[in-house]
């Protein structure tokens, strides 16, 4: 998928808009999913795609490696999702809709409610770690920071969450 | 058992669950809208920009081609915070030409959050429209400098001034530093005057809500305000508007239209209105009031307040209207097409049933090149042949596309799906790519 990208992004970068609505395509799921675990709902999830789209078609002659596209995409998304959480007065309802698995329905609730109350650096890199089962050098592309630095946040973010959920964790 | 293990084996459930959060229907249409976007922006670079939208939030990109004249630059470096705040007046000759004539106010108020640092630099600022120039300041660890959007300007008591905010983002070449300057473009309804002080509303990157209050100095625009009652009546192809009123302020010209309600059609709007004075020059609009069945329209133009023109005419050349016996648009769910229409630039591409809703596919074609409108064709609310009135459901869009040969848009309308129809469906049409095009002009002074 990689090669194929990099030539998509080469094609998109000389004009060619299909190429990049292909590559838009490629992502749009994983784009969304990250978006609805930040802001919970479809309507706000497909806005957060929209001005994901917008922004990444206007500034993609910036973007110097090809390879980084899906990185990159990433990082504009969750730059987008921090400043509408942070703008938001309301807290959003922590809820996944999703069937059950291994722990009860109550205990994701909580889980997702502490893990939205992290600080936005530590969630992301959550999110992309666990979530999105990025590895840790394209976490830290993503956050734009050395991959010790996303070691440590990782660990702070699992800390937090620990002490967070009290001691039965 | 070791706690982060654990924790990474309760991550693993979680994670399933992510992975079934449920994908929209829509996330293709809201791709192609992001493209939409993004193209219409690059595309008003080199267009004049045309804005007819109700009392809304305006996204535009400041454009950044200025051609900076030397007294102008002298006034700039007479305010060294402000020089770099040239770049964003962008082509609005009526902000030039009040930074020339020493109207900007400035302010240097500061807030620092969290390291980010928030400063509101000067204002330009009459009666009716001001533009606040803002610079923020990242601290060294952030990647890429923070930015401040969602604006909103309330008076001392917290209550929202009725007005009209336009932002953008900065630059593409900003991006790199950690300093950002911007602007944002605030235009009070018609009528309405700014309070003695003000607070301004900023979301900002990663650290939430900031408010910043601030002093306005009306000394610096008192009697400065010029109202002309024009009057004048304007008859083309049978209908009638009024032009009531223009009136000229350091930064905005504002003209108020009023629609003949005895008129055979329905005016939808004024495609391109323009201000021109004696020498040929024109000013152009960047905000329109009113649309469809409203009799009173506002146009917001650029000011040439300063350069004191001896004459000022309005003119323009397409009305966007349609007979009020034809405002009505019928189509058919089962046989996928419209039964009636004005004309036939409309019509059902395709008509596709999801477990959740019916998604209506609508070309509009035969646009002109100048015919940028981005039309909805039809409201929210329709009325089967059984006579019950419904909603459309949220989520539709209209996608513009552009290209050599033909210019078409693309309608995309979602009605409610647990719902059953009789067919055919009757709306109620809001815009239609029908003008009457002829040039008419009016003295303005």
């Amino acid at each position: 998928m990689e090669e194929k990208v990099a030539e998509l992004v080469e094609a998109a970068k000389r004009g060619n808009d299909d190429a990049f609505y292909a590559l838009m395509q490629l992502h749009k799921e994983r784009l969304y999913r990250i978006a609805y675990s930040y802001l919970k709902n479809e309507q706000d999830s497909l806005e957060a795609l929209q001005e994901t789209t917008f922004r990444a078609y206007r500034s993609l002659r910036s973007l110097k490696e090809p390879n980084y596209f899906s990185t990159w995409l990433i990082r504009i998304l969750l730059n987008y999702c921090a400043d509408e959480t942070a703008r938001r007065k309301r807290p959003i309802e922590a809820t996944v809709d999703g069937p059950q698995t291994g722990i009860g329905h109550e205990d994701r609730i909580t889980l997702n409610a502490v893990i939205d109350r992290l600080d936005p650096r530590l969630r992301q890199v959550v999110v992309l770690k666990y979530y999105e089962d990025l590895t840790l050098t394209e976490v830290a592309r993503v956050m734009e920071c050395p991959e010790g630095t996303v070691k440590t946040w990782l660990h702070k973010a699992l800390q937090s969450l620990r002490s967070q959920l009290g001691k039965e964790w | 058992m070791d706690h982060e293990n654990e924790l990474e084996r309760i991550f693993e459930a979680e994670k399933d669950a992510f992975k079934h959060i449920p994908l929209s229907p829509h996330m293709d249409l809201h791709i192609e809208l992001g493209i939409q976007k993004a193209k219409r922006l690059r595309r008003l670079r080199r267009r004049k920009w045309s804005a007819c939208a109700a009392v809304a939030i305006l996204f535009f990109s400041f454009i950044f081609s200025v051609r900076v004249s030397t007294s102008f630059a002298s006034a700039v470096s007479r305010i060294p915070v402000l020089e770099q705040l040239v770049k964003l007046i962008g082509s609005d000759p009526g902000l030039t030409a009040a930074v020339e004539n020493e109207f900007m106010q400035p302010i240097g108020l500061s807030q620092v959050h969290d390291g980010v640092k928030f400063t509101v630099d000067g204002i330009i600022v009459d009666e009716g429209r001001m533009n606040v120039f803002y610079t923020v300041e990242s601290p060294e660890a952030y990647a890429k400098p923070a930015d401040a959007g969602h604006f909103h300007m309330t008076d001392l008591s917290g209550r929202t001034l009725e007005a009209t905010i336009s932002y953008g983002s900065a630059g593409d070449d900003q991006e790199k530093g950690r300093i950002l300057h911007n602007r944002v473009d605030i235009n009070l309804v018609e009528g309405k005057v700014f309070p003695d002080r003000v607070i301004l509303e900023a979301g900002i990157t990663q650290s939430g809500e900031w408010k910043i209050e601030f002093p306005i100095d009306h000394t610096r625009f008192a009697h400065m305000k010029e109202k002309r009652e024009i009057n004048s009546k304007v008859e083309v192809a049978g209908q009638a508007f009024t032009i009531v009123r223009a009136t000229i302020y350091p930064t905005r010209i504002a003209v108020e239209i009023a629609i003949d309600p005895s008129n055979s059609m329905q005016i939808f709007a004024f495609h391109n209105l323009e201000l021109v004075n004696e020498n040929g020059e024109r000013l152009s609009s960047y905000l329109a009031t009113g649309s469809g069945s409203d009799l009173r329209r506002t146009v917001y133009f650029q000011s040439n307040y300063f350069t004191r023109p001896k004459e000022l005419y309005l003119t323009g050349e397409h009305i966007m209207a349609l007979d009020k016996e034809q405002l009505e648009l019928k189509l058919s769910l089962s046989e996928q097409k419209v039964l009636k229409a004005p004309t036939d630039q409309v019509s059902i591409e395709s008509v596709q049933q999801t477990k959740n809703e019916w998604k209506i596919t609508m070309k509009i074609k035969g646009l002109s090149d100048w015919d940028h409108h981005g039309y909805n064709i039809v409201g929210q609310s329709f009325h089967d042949a059984a006579g019950q009135a419904f909603e459309v459901s949220s989520g539709g869009g209209t996608l513009m596309e552009w290209s050599s040969h033909e210019d078409e848009e693309t309608r995309y309308i979602y009605l409610p799906g647990e719902q059953a129809y009789a067919d055919p469906l009757t709306f109620e049409i809001t815009d239609y790519p029908t003008y009457i095009s002829k040039p008419f002009k009016v003295r303005i002074k």
